[in-house]
């Protein structure tokens, strides 16, 4: 596996083995009673692309949750910013998410009964933002994603296509320094589609390390590295 | 590690300005914000979950206002008695007083007057009415609320003060006449009816002079009981001696009767409260499926929170202050629907739990008072059926894994 240095590099001659924002050692999952992922070993740098690729139900989507902490290996270690996910209290890793992290999920999953500006700054409740401050910065980040005039919407008053660049907004609100996004542009019209892989783009090239789940060969195609699921196993493509 | 950039104004995330950056409190300030934006948006939901518990507080503070009203009426009436009550002992229960033994008592020292009862039921039309037959000089208009005047001992045409419950059924005013099954030769004079913030007892009374009453009933030579009035601090003493006069003379001071009359009340309070501890129970457990436990929405909101960078302690702050509003509520509804029962539906399929021989839905004013310990209980209960059904739901779904509680 080859990782590409960073499109910021300014020695993009030199390849450097930089440390892992994210490594993987040694993970095991199982689920659907019959089903288990394998995980040797996963490095990701930081502000590297990183894509991962497989059939439906390969385990793509279980392996964001692992990295992202929403859900356990049943062995092995998991190592988010240099540390081992199970040494993170609730409180840091509750500081991990609201600070470091973006998570795009494959299904929204928004809050109903909020509005879409309240859904895309929910992690910025907790910190104190002001309710006008909140607000400012919902209208700023929509309108990179043309969605202003729906920031008062329920998100189910949206079409799927707004719903995705929503929730794209709520995992960039943070700046985050790891994006984990998964199937960002399934299901989603052209324009959107566009306007999604412009966005990722962006980010990784202030500096944003990012991991997608995708069977879309734009989103391959922009990707450092490459990796692929196949039964449960993980290997570089 | 994180990204090295220059930073960046244009950058949503960075404040406006300095004075943006949030203070020690606006965390907390924060979150109760969300509670009550989750609130107003949810208001039918947190309405459904919540119709047990308004049943049962509604229930809870209509018994405790009829019974603190019966209560407090009925200790009202018996400090107004007099000191010391004196039955006859027959067979073990207050029997007919012969009325020989009346100067025997009035002679004890300590005693400044000795009145007399004769209490008993007599047929008026289709109801039964207690007939109260006393010395008419012993009655006080300052103790009875009524419209007219009172008795006053009339042979020509014997005087009668009426409840207002028996007035309205039998349709009496002041200046009717009326006679009484026992002795229809009788007529009697009504010159006054209770009025019906009067006491209950007297909603079906009709009080007589005794020698009436002696005729009434045919007992020239016994009363129902005696009410003797002692010197100021001398009933203890004065009970003991009446106590010996005769070893079939029951006495009883006025601080027992009391007390009689609270555990009477205390024990019917009690029968009711085994009821709605059962309330309680079911309003816990409906509070708990509707908002929580069986609504999956709720725990993929929670979930979904946890994911974005909420602790557990957030979330369950955030938890307890819409429940604490959710009580606060809830008591201030069931307040106004105890009160509309009590006073427009005269505590309807309650009262006659607490008194007896009340028809399910009275057509009498049922005495209620709401003391300030009924919404502080009513509070109390509703904040352990809200947090009972909530907190320990939304710490299991906080702390499980976030992925399984998000699909």
């Amino acid at each position: 596996m080859t990782t590409r240095a960073p499109l910021s590099s300014h020695n993009s001659s030199i390849v450097q083995p930089l440390p892992s924002l994210v490594r993987l050692t040694q993970v095991e999952k199982h689920y659907r009673h019959h089903f288990s992922l394998q995980i040797d070993e996963l490095d990701i740098a930081p502000g590297a692309w990183v894509a991962i690729h497989g059939k439906s139900g390969a385990g793509k989507s279980t392996l964001l949750h692992l990295i992202s902490g929403i859900d356990y290996p049943d062995s092995g270690n998991v190592t988010l910013f240099g540390k081992n996910l199970t040494t993170y209290s609730e409180a840091a890793l509750a500081q991990l998410r609201r600070n470091q992290l973006g998570i795009l999920y494959q299904r929204y999953f928004f809050i109903p009964h909020l509005p879409v500006w309240q859904n895309i700054t929910s992690k910025l409740v907790p910190e104190g933002i002001s309710t006008v401050e909140r607000r400012r910065r919902a209208k700023l980040i929509l309108e990179e994603f043309q969605l202003t005039e729906m920031m008062d919407r329920a998100p189910q008053h949206l079409s799927g296509g707004e719903q995705q660049r929503a929730a794209l907004a709520r995992a960039l609100i943070n700046d985050p320094d790891l994006l984990i996004v998964d199937e960002p542009t399934s299901h989603v019209d052209d324009e959107t589609q566009s306007c999604i892989l412009r966005h990722l783009q962006k980010r990784q090239s202030s500096g944003t390390t990012i991991l997608v789940a995708t069977h879309d060969p734009n989103l391959l195609r922009h990707a450092d590295t490459l990796y692929e699921i196949d039964n449960g196993n993980l290997r570089a493509s | 590690m994180t990204k090295s950039t220059p930073a960046d104004h244009s950058n949503p995330t960075t404040p406006s300005s300095p004075g943006d950056k949030p203070g020690p409190w606006s965390r907390h300030f924060n979150l109760i914000c969300a509670a009550i934006e989750n609130l107003t948006r949810n208001v039918l939901v947190y309405l459904i979950a919540s119709v047990a518990l308004i049943t049962g507080l509604t229930l809870l503070l209509t018994t405790v206002a009829v019974s603190e009203g019966l209560k407090t009426q009925a200790l009202r009436a018996v400090r107004s008695g007099a000191d010391i009550y004196c039955t006859w002992d027959y067979f073990g229960r207050p029997g007919p007083f012969p009325r020989s033994e009346i100067e025997t008592l009035s002679s004890i020292e300590g005693v400044t007057r000795t009145i007399p009862r004769i209490i008993g039921r007599t047929q008026v039309a289709d109801e039964l009415a207690i007939v109260v037959g006393i010395p008419l000089h012993a009655l006080s208009d300052e103790k009875l609320q009524l419209s007219g005047t009172l008795p006053v001992p009339n042979p020509d045409r014997p005087q009668v003060l009426i409840g207002y419950e028996l007035a309205r059924y039998l349709n009496l005013n002041v200046g009717d006449r009326l006679t009484l099954q026992n002795v229809s030769s009788i007529v009697f004079q009504v010159t006054g009816i209770t009025k019906t913030t009067s006491s209950l007892w007297s909603a079906k009374a009709i009080v007589c002079d005794i020698n009436e009453a002696v005729i009434l009933f045919d007992e020239p030579n016994h009363v129902s009981d005696i009410c003797l009035y002692t010197l100021t601090g001398a009933e203890r003493r004065t009970q003991e001696i009446v106590q010996r006069t005769h070893e079939r003379v029951k006495a009883q001071t006025q601080e027992q009767v009391r007390n009689y009359v609270t555990l009477g009340m205390t024990l019917r309070e009690g029968v009711f409260s085994g009821f709605f501890i059962l309330a309680l129970v079911l309003a816990i457990g409906s509070f708990s499926v509707i908002t929580y436990h069986g609504f999956a929405p709720r725990r993929r909101e929670i979930a979904l929170l946890k994911a974005e960078g909420w602790n557990t302690t957030e979330i369950i702050e955030m938890i307890v202050v819409e429940n604490t509003f959710v009580s606060f509520l809830s008591t201030a509804l069931s307040l106004i629907l105890a009160i509309i029962w009590v006073r427009i539906f005269r505590a309807a399929m309650i009262a006659p739990v607490l008194i007896a021989e009340l028809p399910l839905f009275p057509e009498m004013d049922i005495p209620a008072i709401f003391t300030p310990l009924c919404p502080v209980l009513a509070t109390l209960f509703s904040l352990v059926v809200t947090m009972s059904g909530s907190i320990y739901t939304t710490w299991r779904t906080a702390t499980s894994p976030v992925a399984a509680a998000l699909q």
